[in-house]
């Protein structure tokens, strides 16, 4: 199997050590990882203000750029939701439309990936801790990824998976939400980390960066115990990759 | 006429609207299994099954449930129900079985004043029944996957009794009840379903702090008293 | 309020999850209820002259009002028939959307809300939090104060003590009007009558004893026969209040019959337009149009949690108002509607017609851009940003400057981003970034 990585532009800018460990992570599951150069974004946070015109340009280039690739793997629910999902919202160039409902089949984000593609549910990996997980918005409801991500987190040996309360509660990143709106974003990210606090993990793993960056930054600031930790870097820490 | 006007332009208006093809998908969720299979399988085995799940659903809304025997042994249940809510009044509505047990429960209690509603006259009716009393009603139908009464309007004399006075006391033949809204869309008769009341429990309110309150504007206990056989 | 709002809307949610998986086949209620709903929409104009019809056969009359105004002088002039001077009303979202209330009060007719949370929030002078639950963002305390002020009564906060004041008060004005309003929850197309659901039976009182019923309902409110009536009951109470049934399900067709001395002498149906027809023309937003006010998506939304319905500004609240605010009152007034959203999705997965709300606020927000009615900073920091991220070189060197800027920030601190300064610090940028960090992998792996 071969796959084109799609880096989303938090993991680019912020987060590297996520795409570096899910290349890891794929390589070992026995794919062929190619990263294909000049990806920008795919337009989503300007999207979910309300521009469209705005992003054809960029939905364009992202199309054209991995035409023509067996598969495609976002470390990102939020990123994947945007191409498979709303991009059909955009008034494409007609010739790309075709692309387009060709790329939506090839597309996958990484748990999705991983689960029901290669087929890999474990690797074998070791991480002694307890841990909970965050279903992220796009990744649960629009992609329906809800099983796949806990399969591979009980496929590690030795690891204490405990289920928080409100697991797929929106922990209030929303993207540009989290900045207009930053009381009340706030409010529902002190309910996301009280319930993680309650589930008495040591790491709460998500598959998306965005809202890591958002729970993150609230436990650290208010000096909690737990961490957060991408799925990739989890798999990878498991596997001593 | 300006209502004429207001009727041509929203027809006009919504024709032209639907001469846009829609971009929403016509049904999602789900799988394409047939719904009468589940809803088959919510009937009851027999007449006991679905008289002990009535029961339990009057429990779950508040409502009291008791099998009686025979009309003497109705009186005597009003009676007590009476007892214990306080009343000196009964009104009663004009249905033939009410009426017989009305006179049942005169002959135990000669103090209780009865009230027949429909020997009242609309306003007077009115002014009455508002007052605090209980009363004994029929009804047409009952259903029992969610403890349901069903009152059709063209068949009664009057539903005052059903909606104003406080405790309601009503008598269900055991031939009237049936399994479930679908069941009752099947035997209804031609156009009387254009007029009717499905009532499930007392009368409620959560308005003040999502405290559940039992009686707002209607009545506040309700009383099933189910026949054991259709006299 | 917040904690009032917050408690009440959990709770819903948590009774409507437990009475939902009391039924296997929810979800194909669902399907066959939101299948019903898009035939009924894409013929509308034809359920339309069918409901009427068999309405008028039955002895109702039926209006047409194209907008508010037409609406309000329709059951004003109702009203002046009938030598009305009160009038009691049942809970209608609808009659609120039009502002009835007022035009009532200035035409010389006395308005009197008879659903008990309506008449708290009436006697306030307020307007609704919630759609099913109206006084909900008030404590025992701050009513028991109200029917103290206003009504007279000795104080009390026992909420069935409270009760017991608004039967009495009410059921005089039940008494004594000449004329009921009512909202409809369903209109029953092949039969020709009205459904109105309720458990306080205030609604059956006001459509039962005043001489005359004015019943005022949406357009988009019909169903096409008494048999899909059930389907729809199976999931309008479990939705809206976590319950297996609703108290009453009133059927409404047609006065009262004579020699019984009961029921209204005269029924009235209003067919309100007021902009559905609008919204009908959009193919996509149309689907708002299926909205059964159940007012699940408020209980579970984590944006009203927080804020509660009074945020909204209008009588349509929660997810589903967001969607509405600005279909119903412009792209200017209602421009901040469609933001308060972090577009999570819960309000679609627990909606029991599949409206699919974060889809619809996507649209309506870029409804809004194209109005011109965001902010001019943002349209240009997009546009801007918009530029460079179709074009990588460009991309790669304004993208370059965070990480740059960022180490003159004392210590490990981030930025300080809007939103982002109270409780809760934005993630770091990474001084060399993925595509820098993946070559360099890539070469110590062929090196090594």
């Amino acid at each position: 199997m071969k796959a084109a990585i799609f880096i989303p532009c938090l993991t680019e800018h912020m987060y590297p050590g996520s795409g570096l460990s899910m290349v890891k992570v794929l390589r070992r599951a026995g794919v062929e990882v190619e990263y294909v150069d000049d990806q920008t974004c795919c337009g989503q946070p300007a999207f979910n203000a309300g521009y469209r015109r705005e992003i054809i340009p960029i939905a364009e280039r992202l199309i054209r750029l991995f035409r023509g690739k067996e598969y495609v793997i976002a470390p990102s629910g939020s990123c994947t939701a945007m191409v498979r999902v709303f991009y059909k919202e955009l008034d494409l160039d007609g010739a790309l439309k075709d692309d387009l409902d060709e790329l939506c089949s090839r597309i996958f984000e990484f748990c999705e990936f991983m689960v029901d593609v290669a087929k890999v549910d474990s690797l074998g990996g070791r991480f002694p801790h307890k841990v909970t997980y965050h279903d992220s918005c796009h990744l649960s409801r629009e992609l329906g990824v809800v099983a796949q991500p806990r399969k591979l987190i009980s496929g590690i040996a030795d690891i204490d998976f405990v289920e928080m309360n409100d697991s797929d509660a929106c922990c209030g990143f929303g993207g540009m939400f989290s900045a207009k709106f930053g009381a009340l974003s706030t409010e529902m990210v002190a309910r996301k980390c009280a319930n993680i606090l309650d589930s008495g993990a040591e790491y709460v793993i998500g598959a998306d960066a965005g809202c890591l960056m958002n729970i993150g930054g609230y436990l650290r600031k208010n000096k909690m115990t737990p961490q957060t930790m991408h799925i990739t870097d989890l798999l990878a820490a498991s596997l001593d990759l | 006429m300006m209502a004429d006007t207001d009727r041509d332009d929203m027809l006009a208006d919504i024709r032209s609207s639907l001469e846009i093809a829609s971009d929403i998908p016509y049904a999602i969720g789900g799988e394409d299994q047939p719904l009468e299979g589940y809803l088959a399988a919510e009937l009851f085995d027999d007449h006991d099954a679905m008289r002990t799940r009535f029961a339990e659903e009057l429990a779950n809304v508040s409502a009291d449930f008791d099998v009686l025997s025979d009309q003497a042994a109705a009186a005597k249940w009003a009676g007590e129900v009476l007892t214990v809510d306080g009343f000196n009044t009964l009104v009663v509505a004009e249905e033939g079985l009410c009426l017989d047990i009305a006179k049942a429960i005169r002959a135990d209690r000669p103090e209780l004043e009865i009230v027949v509603a429909g020997d009242l006259e609309g306003p007077e009716r009115q002014a009455r029944l508002a007052q605090p009393t209980a009363a004994l009603v029929e009804v047409d139908y009952a259903l029992a996957d969610i403890g349901s009464l069903v009152v059709l309007r063209d068949k009664t004399a009057s539903m005052l009794p059903h909606f104003l006075p406080e405790s309601v006391m009503v008598i269900v033949r055991p031939d009237q009840l049936l399994a479930n809204q679908f069941e009752l869309i099947k035997v209804l008769p031609q156009d009387a379903g254009r007029n009717m009341v499905f009532i499930t429990g007392p009368s409620r309110t959560a308005d003040v702090e999502k405290v559940l309150i039992l009686g707002a504007h209607g009545p506040r206990r309700v009383s099933v008293g189910m026949l054991e056989s259709a006299d | 309020m917040r904690e009032a709002v917050s408690n009440a809307a959990v709770t819903s949610k948590a009774s409507r999850d437990e009475q939902a998986a009391r039924i296997p086949y929810w979800d194909l209620v669902r399907r066959k209820v939101r299948s019903v709903k898009t035939d009924v929409l894409e013929h509308l104009d034809e359920y339309l002259v069918e409901f009427e019809a068999n309405c008028q056969a039955n002895g109702i009359k039926v209006h047409w009002a194209r907008d508010a105004a037409s609406a309000r002088e329709i059951v004003g002039g109702i009203a002046r028939d009938c030598g009305a001077k009160t009038v009691v009303k049942s809970k209608s979202l609808t009659t609120e959307e039009i502002g009835l209330n007022d035009y009532l009060a200035a035409n010389g007719v006395d308005p009197v809300e008879t659903d008990l949370g309506e008449y708290i929030v009436q006697l306030l002078g307020q307007i609704p939090s919630h759609l099913v639950a109206p006084a909900l963002h008030l404590s025992r305390r701050d009513i028991g104060r109200l029917f103290a002020d206003k009504l007279g009564e000795a104080y009390t906060e026992d909420p069935g003590e409270l009760t017991e004041i608004a039967r009495v008060h009410l059921r005089e004005k039940f008494l004594t009007a000449e004329m009921g309003i009512s909202g409809a929850n369903f209109g029953i197309a092949g039969s020709g009558c009205i459904c109105v659901v309720e458990n306080e039976c205030n609604a059956r009182l006001t459509i039962s004893l005043p001489k005359v019923h004015v019943a005022v309902m949406g357009i988009e409110k019909l169903i096409p026969d008494i048999a899909a009536l059930p389907y729809f009951l199976k999931l309008l109470p479990v939705s809206a209040t976590g319950q297996r049934a609703s108290s009453y399900v009133n059927i409404i067709g047609g006065p009262g019959r004579d020699g019984a001395g009961e029921g209204p002498e005269e029924v009235h149906v209003v067919l309100l337009d007021n902009g559905r027809s609008k919204i009908l023309a959009d193919a996509q937003l149309r689907e708002t149009l299926m909205c059964m006010r159940c007012g699940a998506c408020l209980n579970t939304c984590p944006v009203y949690r927080e804020i509660g319905g009074h945020a909204y500004g209008w009588v349509y609240m929660g997810p589903i108002g967001s969607a509405l605010i600005p279909q119903y009152l412009g792209e200017k007034e209602g421009c901040c509607a469609p933001s308060l959203s972090s577009l999570c999705g819960a309000c679609r997965e627990i909606c029991p017609l599949e409206i699919n709300i974060p889809r619809h606020l996507l649209k309506l927000r870029n409804k809004v851009v194209l109005a011109k009615q965001s902010g001019l900073f943002e349209r240009i920091g997009i546009k801007l940003w918009a530029f460079a991220a179709a074009r990588p070189r460009l991309y790669r060197f304004v993208t370059w400057f965070p990480g740059k800027l960022q180490m003159l920030l004392p210590g490990k601190r981030a930025f300080p981003a809007p939103g982002y300064m109270g409780r809760r610090a934005i993630g770091r940028f990474d001084s060399k970034g993925f595509a820098r960090r993946f070559r360099a992998m890539e070469r110590n792996k062929n090196d090594g």
